[in-house]
This record gives structure tokens, C-alpha cells and sequence, in this order.
């Protein structure tokens, strides 16, 4: 494949390099995936869902109440 | 080449608007990271108790900080979306062939949730602060004072 001057801003997989390039360049994207579920999931909940207006001690400990009583209802 | 069968075969970036993109890819990832330290530092208060970490809140309820919010959440939302384009360009086989559908989706998702989302953000701002001022308040003084009168 021949590489010209205006390809700078290509994204052409570390193939040539060690296997160890390759997969960090794999991992970017998938853990991409697993990123857009928990950052634009956290978004939504706080900013769109609720109001960050609403946003206080008892409603941050509501939600890890919340969270640990999920967990412990996993366990068991 | 051993591993060619992990990625995409067809052809790659060649400038213009997937470039652009490339270019808007990063300056959000380095944005964002820095307002995730913020973040980290702010919500970490919380461990100092009630009264400390509602009075650093009480900073970021002003509507400045709410147009900044709707900023924050747009930055997400174009780089989560811009980041799924380069996830499918780079592993589907076909993907690089389709650039410029994609460079086309993308922006319609984007647009579709980011306008109501931000409907609603700017709405429930001026519902709630009406409902929790102090009687007489109007939408200018929610506009123009920088700290709210509760918490």
C-alpha cells in the first residue's frame, strides 16, 4: 500500500510492529464500547434523567445505598 | 502480515471530513480528561461532609455553569458517537468503503439527542430554580446571579 503526504490523519492499524501494539490498538476500541455505556449512561441518569439542581448529600448517598443494596441482593 | 484478519481491509483515511474528525476526536479526549480531574476533585469533597461538599455544589447550580453542563454533555455525546464511527470504520470489513454514510449518521444521532436533551436541561433549569427560590424571584434573576439562594 503506498502512503502519500495527505494520509497523515489515517488510522492504519500497527500491523508491521510487535502483537503487543496491535492489541493496545484493539483495546482503544473496545473498551470504547464499554466506555460509551458508562459515561453517556452516567450523563443521561445525572443530567438529563435527573437535574443536577437536585443534586445533594442524601441523593449521592441514596445512589450508593442503592448500589451496595443491588450487590448484596446479587450475593445472596 | 499475520494479523491482518483482525481489522478492516478497504482503504483509509484520506483527509477532509474524516480528518476533521480525527483532529475534533482528540481535542475532546484531552478536554474531557481534563474536566474528569474537576469532576474527581469536586465529588471527592463529598467525603468532607454534607456542608462542605453542598457549598462547592452551590457553585456549579448558577446558569453559566448549566450552559457549560450542556456543553459537557454534548463533548460526551459527539465523542461517544464519533468514537462508535471509528470503532466501526476501523473493525468492519467494509467500514472505510462507507465513510462518508457514516460521517452522515453519526451526525443526524448526534443532533437527535443532543437537541432534546437539551431542551429538556435548559426547561428543568428554569422549573426548579423558580420552584426553590425565594418568592418574587423572576427567569432574569436566574439568569444573572452567580451563586442561588439555596442549596
Amino acid at each position: 500500500m503506498k502512503t502519500q503526504r495527505t494520509d497523515w490523519g489515517r488510522r492504519q492499524p500497527p500491523l508491521a510492529g510487535s502483537s503487543f501494539e496491535l492489541y493496545a490498538w484493539f483495546f482503544m476500541r473496545v473498551s470504547g464500547l464499554l466506555l460509551v455505556l458508562l459515561a453517556v449512561g452516567h450523563m443521561f441518569i445525572m443530567h438529563v434523567f435527573n437535574d443536577t439542581l437536585n443534586l445533594d448529600y442524601e441523593f449521592v448517598a441514596a445512589r450508593w445505598i442503592h448500589l451496595i443494596g443491588e450487590l448484596l441482593t446479587g450475593c445472596f | 502480515m499475520p494479523n491482518q484478519k483482525l481489522v478492516s481491509s478497504g482503504g483509509i483515511y484520506k483527509g477532509k471530513t474524516s480528518m476533521w474528525l480525527y483532529i475534533f476526536h482528540r481535542v475532546t479526549g484531552v478536554a474531557l480528561f481534563g474536566y474528569l480531574l474537576l469532576h474527581i476533585i469536586s465529588t471527592a469533597l463529598i467525603l468532607l461532609g454534607p456542608e462542605v461538599y453542598e457549598g462547592a455544589e452551590a457553585i456549579y447550580k448558577n446558569f453559566y455553569f448549566r450552559v457549560a453542563e450542556i456543553g459537557l454533555f454534548g463533548a460526551v455525546l459527539a465523542h461517544a458517537i464519533n468514537g462508535l464511527r471509528i470503532i466501526t470504520v476501523d473493525l468492519w470489513r467494509k467500514g472505510s468503503d462507507y465513510q462518508k454514510q457514516l460521517n452522515v449518521i453519526s451526525l443526524v444521532i448526534f443532533i437527535g439527542v443532543f437537541v432534546p436533551s437539551t431542551y429538556k436541561m435548559v426547561d428543568s433549569y428554569f422549573d426548579l430554580c423558580l420552584e426553590k427560590s425565594s418568592p418574587g424571584t423572576t427567569v432574569t434573576d436566574c439568569i444573572v446571579r452567580p451563586i442561588p439562594d439555596w442549596k
